[in-house]
Protein backbone atom coordinates (compact mmCIF):
# COMPACT_ATOMS: atom_id res chain seq x y z
CA UNK A 1 0.00 0.00 0.00
CA UNK A 2 1.27 3.12 -0.73
CA UNK A 3 1.16 6.72 0.86
CA UNK A 4 -1.31 8.07 -2.04
CA UNK A 5 -3.59 4.75 -1.46
CA UNK A 6 -3.63 6.13 2.37
CA UNK A 7 -4.69 9.40 0.95
CA UNK A 8 -7.63 7.91 -0.90
CA UNK A 9 -9.12 5.48 1.87
CA UNK A 10 -9.00 8.95 4.08
CA UNK A 11 -10.92 11.28 2.09
CA UNK A 12 -13.42 8.51 1.21
CA UNK A 13 -13.68 8.10 5.03
CA UNK A 14 -14.63 11.57 5.88
CA UNK A 15 -17.75 11.70 4.56
CA UNK A 16 -19.17 9.11 6.10
CA UNK A 17 -18.17 10.17 9.23
CA UNK A 18 -20.66 13.56 8.48
CA UNK A 19 -23.54 11.96 7.23
CA UNK A 20 -23.68 9.69 10.42
CA UNK A 21 -27.28 10.40 12.02
CA UNK A 22 -27.71 10.70 15.73
CA UNK A 23 -29.53 7.86 17.38
CA UNK A 24 -32.83 8.39 18.00
CA UNK A 25 -33.85 8.47 21.78
CA UNK A 26 -36.38 5.89 22.37
CA UNK A 27 -39.61 7.04 24.21
CA UNK A 28 -41.21 4.35 26.28
CA UNK A 29 -44.55 6.52 26.47
CA UNK A 30 -44.63 7.12 23.60
CA UNK A 31 -44.58 3.70 22.69
CA UNK A 32 -47.04 2.72 25.20
CA UNK A 33 -49.65 5.57 24.16
CA UNK A 34 -49.54 3.97 20.60
CA UNK A 35 -49.75 -0.07 21.94
CA UNK A 36 -52.89 1.53 24.32
CA UNK A 37 -54.29 3.06 20.56
CA UNK A 38 -53.34 0.14 18.68
CA UNK A 39 -54.94 -2.22 20.87
CA UNK A 40 -58.21 -0.43 20.02
CA UNK A 41 -57.65 -0.22 16.19
CA UNK A 42 -56.69 -3.79 15.91
CA UNK A 43 -59.78 -5.07 17.23
CA UNK A 44 -62.57 -6.37 14.99
CA UNK A 45 -64.88 -3.89 14.17
CA UNK A 46 -67.81 -4.94 16.19
CA UNK A 47 -71.03 -5.55 14.18
CA UNK A 48 -73.18 -2.79 15.44
CA UNK A 49 -71.03 -0.16 12.90
CA UNK A 50 -71.96 -2.35 9.87
CA UNK A 51 -75.74 -2.42 10.79
CA UNK A 52 -75.36 1.06 11.27
CA UNK A 53 -74.12 2.10 8.35
CA UNK A 54 -76.83 -0.52 6.19
CA UNK A 55 -79.57 1.87 8.25
CA UNK A 56 -78.06 5.01 6.79
CA UNK A 57 -79.43 3.50 3.36
CA UNK A 58 -82.09 2.09 4.49
CA UNK A 59 -83.52 5.57 5.43
CA UNK A 60 -82.56 6.82 2.25
CA UNK A 61 -84.54 4.84 0.52
CA UNK A 62 -87.84 4.95 2.49
CA UNK A 63 -87.26 9.08 2.29
CA UNK B 1 -59.01 28.53 10.61
CA UNK B 2 -61.14 25.89 9.39
CA UNK B 3 -60.96 22.78 8.07
CA UNK B 4 -62.71 23.55 4.57
CA UNK B 5 -60.13 26.39 4.29
CA UNK B 6 -57.51 24.24 3.82
CA UNK B 7 -58.25 23.57 0.57
CA UNK B 8 -59.13 26.62 -1.52
CA UNK B 9 -61.32 24.86 -4.81
CA UNK B 10 -64.58 24.97 -5.38
CA UNK B 11 -66.88 22.93 -3.05
CA UNK B 12 -67.27 19.44 -4.21
CA UNK B 13 -70.48 17.82 -4.06
CA UNK B 14 -70.84 14.76 -1.99
CA UNK B 15 -70.56 11.61 -3.34
CA UNK B 16 -72.08 8.71 -0.85
CA UNK B 17 -70.53 6.16 -1.52
CA UNK B 18 -67.47 7.90 -0.79
CA UNK B 19 -68.59 9.53 2.01
CA UNK B 20 -69.27 6.13 3.41
CA UNK B 21 -66.04 4.99 2.14
CA UNK B 22 -64.39 7.54 4.06
CA UNK B 23 -66.33 6.94 7.43
CA UNK B 24 -65.53 2.46 7.37
CA UNK B 25 -61.58 3.49 6.89
CA UNK B 26 -62.03 5.87 9.80
CA UNK B 27 -64.00 3.53 11.92
CA UNK B 28 -61.19 2.65 14.27
CA UNK B 29 -59.77 5.86 14.53
CA UNK B 30 -62.95 6.98 15.64
CA UNK B 31 -63.34 4.11 17.87
CA UNK B 32 -59.68 4.67 19.38
CA UNK B 33 -60.48 8.42 20.14
CA UNK B 34 -63.61 8.13 21.42
CA UNK B 35 -62.44 5.55 24.25
CA UNK B 36 -59.52 8.31 25.18
CA UNK B 37 -62.11 10.72 25.40
CA UNK B 38 -64.29 9.03 27.85
CA UNK B 39 -62.30 5.48 28.96
CA UNK B 40 -65.57 3.11 28.93
CA UNK B 41 -65.41 0.90 25.57
CA UNK B 42 -69.43 0.41 25.10
CA UNK B 43 -70.01 4.25 25.54
CA UNK B 44 -67.15 4.96 23.35
CA UNK B 45 -68.55 2.54 21.08
CA UNK B 46 -71.69 4.49 21.09
CA UNK B 47 -70.15 7.64 21.27
CA UNK B 48 -68.53 6.51 17.42
CA UNK B 49 -71.81 5.12 15.76
CA UNK B 50 -73.60 8.43 17.03
CA UNK B 51 -70.89 10.76 15.72
CA UNK B 52 -71.23 8.76 12.33
CA UNK B 53 -74.64 9.24 12.65
CA UNK B 54 -75.06 12.63 13.13
CA UNK B 55 -71.87 12.64 10.17
CA UNK B 56 -74.19 11.47 7.31
CA UNK B 57 -76.94 13.68 8.18
CA UNK B 58 -74.74 16.56 7.82
CA UNK B 59 -73.04 14.85 4.75
CA UNK B 60 -74.37 17.69 2.78
CA UNK B 61 -72.35 20.64 4.55
CA UNK B 62 -68.97 18.70 4.12
CA UNK B 63 -66.48 19.23 1.25
CA UNK B 64 -64.84 16.19 -0.35
CA UNK B 65 -61.46 16.81 -0.46
CA UNK B 66 -61.17 18.43 2.87
CA UNK B 67 -60.03 17.13 6.33
CA UNK B 68 -62.63 14.33 6.61
CA UNK B 69 -60.73 12.81 9.62
CA UNK B 70 -60.40 16.63 11.24
CA UNK B 71 -64.13 16.94 10.67
CA UNK B 72 -65.42 13.64 12.04
CA UNK B 73 -63.17 13.98 15.43
CA UNK B 74 -64.70 17.53 15.80
CA UNK B 75 -68.66 15.65 15.45
CA UNK B 76 -67.07 12.93 17.67
CA UNK B 77 -65.57 15.99 20.41
CA UNK B 78 -69.08 17.86 20.42
CA UNK B 79 -71.10 15.08 21.42
CA UNK B 80 -68.94 13.86 24.07
CA UNK B 81 -68.24 17.64 25.41
CA UNK B 82 -71.55 18.77 25.29
CA UNK B 83 -73.84 15.65 26.42
CA UNK B 84 -71.70 12.25 27.48
CA UNK B 85 -69.32 14.18 29.77
CA UNK B 86 -72.50 16.00 31.26
CA UNK B 87 -73.40 12.33 31.81
CA UNK B 88 -73.41 11.14 36.01
CA UNK B 89 -72.23 8.11 34.77
CA UNK B 90 -68.44 9.32 33.44
CA UNK B 91 -66.26 9.19 37.14
CA UNK B 92 -62.83 8.45 37.10
CA UNK B 93 -61.25 5.52 36.64
CA UNK B 94 -63.26 2.30 37.90
CA UNK B 95 -61.46 -1.01 38.78
CA UNK B 96 -64.33 -2.52 37.46
CA UNK B 97 -64.22 -0.82 34.02
CA UNK B 98 -60.81 -1.70 33.90
CA UNK B 99 -60.89 -4.89 34.41
CA UNK B 100 -63.04 -5.04 31.15
CA UNK B 101 -60.63 -2.69 29.20
CA UNK B 102 -57.13 -4.50 29.95
CA UNK B 103 -58.75 -8.41 29.37
CA UNK B 104 -55.09 -9.03 27.92
CA UNK B 105 -53.09 -9.05 30.85
CA UNK B 106 -50.51 -6.74 31.73
CA UNK B 107 -47.77 -6.16 28.77
CA UNK B 108 -43.88 -5.35 29.98
CA UNK B 109 -43.02 -2.24 27.89
CA UNK B 110 -39.25 -0.92 28.75
CA UNK B 111 -40.20 -1.01 32.25
CA UNK B 112 -43.38 0.67 31.90
CA UNK B 113 -46.82 -1.02 32.31
CA UNK B 114 -49.22 -0.85 29.93
CA UNK B 115 -51.92 -0.91 32.23
CA UNK B 116 -50.21 1.81 34.72
CA UNK B 117 -50.21 3.94 31.54
CA UNK B 118 -53.90 3.15 30.98
CA UNK B 119 -54.97 3.81 35.05
CA UNK B 120 -52.61 7.09 34.80
CA UNK B 121 -54.17 7.93 31.15
CA UNK B 122 -57.94 8.32 32.60
CA UNK B 123 -56.70 10.28 35.49
CA UNK B 124 -55.71 13.06 32.82
CA UNK B 125 -58.25 16.10 32.19
CA UNK B 126 -59.55 14.99 29.15
CA UNK B 127 -58.67 18.09 27.10
CA UNK B 128 -55.02 17.02 28.14
CA UNK B 129 -55.77 13.10 27.27
CA UNK B 130 -57.31 13.93 24.14
CA UNK B 131 -54.88 15.89 22.84
CA UNK B 132 -52.00 13.71 24.14
CA UNK B 133 -53.67 10.67 22.65
CA UNK B 134 -54.31 12.67 18.77
CA UNK B 135 -50.93 13.29 18.46
CA UNK B 136 -48.80 10.63 20.47
CA UNK B 137 -50.56 7.89 19.41
CA UNK B 138 -52.97 8.21 16.16
CA UNK B 139 -50.37 10.63 15.07
CA UNK B 140 -52.28 14.07 14.23
CA UNK B 141 -50.78 16.67 13.43
CA UNK B 142 -50.24 20.06 15.94
CA UNK B 143 -51.95 21.67 12.70
CA UNK B 144 -55.03 19.07 12.79
CA UNK B 145 -55.59 18.94 16.71
CA UNK B 146 -55.94 22.75 16.70
CA UNK B 147 -58.76 22.15 14.07
CA UNK B 148 -60.24 19.63 16.39
CA UNK B 149 -60.23 21.14 19.70
CA UNK B 150 -60.87 24.50 17.84
CA UNK B 151 -57.65 25.97 19.54
CA UNK B 152 -54.47 27.78 19.03
CA UNK B 153 -51.49 25.51 17.74
CA UNK B 154 -49.70 26.84 20.81
CA UNK B 155 -52.66 25.54 23.38
CA UNK B 156 -52.48 22.21 21.93
CA UNK B 157 -48.52 21.81 22.11
CA UNK B 158 -48.88 23.26 25.92
CA UNK B 159 -51.80 20.69 26.85
CA UNK B 160 -49.73 17.77 25.19
CA UNK B 161 -46.48 18.64 26.60
CA UNK B 162 -48.38 19.01 30.47
CA UNK B 163 -50.16 15.84 29.55
CA UNK B 164 -47.14 14.07 29.28
CA UNK B 165 -45.44 15.92 32.19
CA UNK B 166 -48.06 14.52 34.26
CA UNK B 167 -48.06 11.30 33.33
CA UNK B 168 -44.57 10.75 34.19
CA UNK B 169 -45.20 12.10 37.45
CA UNK B 170 -48.59 9.81 37.57
CA UNK B 171 -46.22 7.41 36.53
CA UNK B 172 -43.78 8.17 40.05
CA UNK B 173 -46.73 7.52 42.09
CA UNK B 174 -46.84 10.97 42.56
CA UNK B 175 -50.38 13.04 42.19
CA UNK B 176 -50.85 15.59 39.80
CA UNK B 177 -53.20 19.13 40.29
CA UNK B 178 -55.95 19.46 37.31
CA UNK B 179 -57.51 22.39 38.89
CA UNK B 180 -56.62 24.76 36.02
CA UNK B 181 -56.85 21.79 33.51
CA UNK B 182 -60.94 21.80 35.03
CA UNK B 183 -61.15 25.29 33.61
CA UNK B 184 -59.78 24.49 30.34
CA UNK B 185 -62.03 21.88 29.88
CA UNK B 186 -64.55 24.49 30.90
CA UNK B 187 -63.90 27.01 27.75
CA UNK B 188 -63.41 23.78 25.61
CA UNK B 189 -65.81 24.92 22.98
CA UNK B 190 -65.99 23.75 19.18
CA UNK B 191 -65.34 26.10 16.69
CA UNK B 192 -68.09 27.72 14.68
CA UNK B 193 -69.12 26.56 11.50
CA UNK B 194 -68.65 23.25 10.06
CA UNK B 195 -72.43 22.81 10.19
CA UNK B 196 -72.98 21.45 13.71
CA UNK B 197 -75.77 23.65 13.61
CA UNK B 198 -77.39 20.81 11.72
CA UNK B 199 -75.82 18.26 14.21
CA UNK B 200 -76.94 19.74 17.39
Amino acid sequence: MTDRSKDVQLSVALPSKRLRVPAVAFDPIAAALQQIHSKVTDEKIPDDFMRLLDQFDAKDDSQ
Amino acid sequence: MSVAATVETDPVAVDDGEFKSQMVALIPSLRAFARSLCGNPDMADDLAQEAMARAWKARGSFTMGTNFRAWMFMILRNIFYTTIRKNSRMTSWDPEIAERVLVEPATQHVGIELNDVQKALDKLPPVQREMLMLVAAEGVSYEEAAMIAGCAIGTVKSRVARARAALVLLLEGQEIDNAGEDQDARKAQLPAGFGFAELS
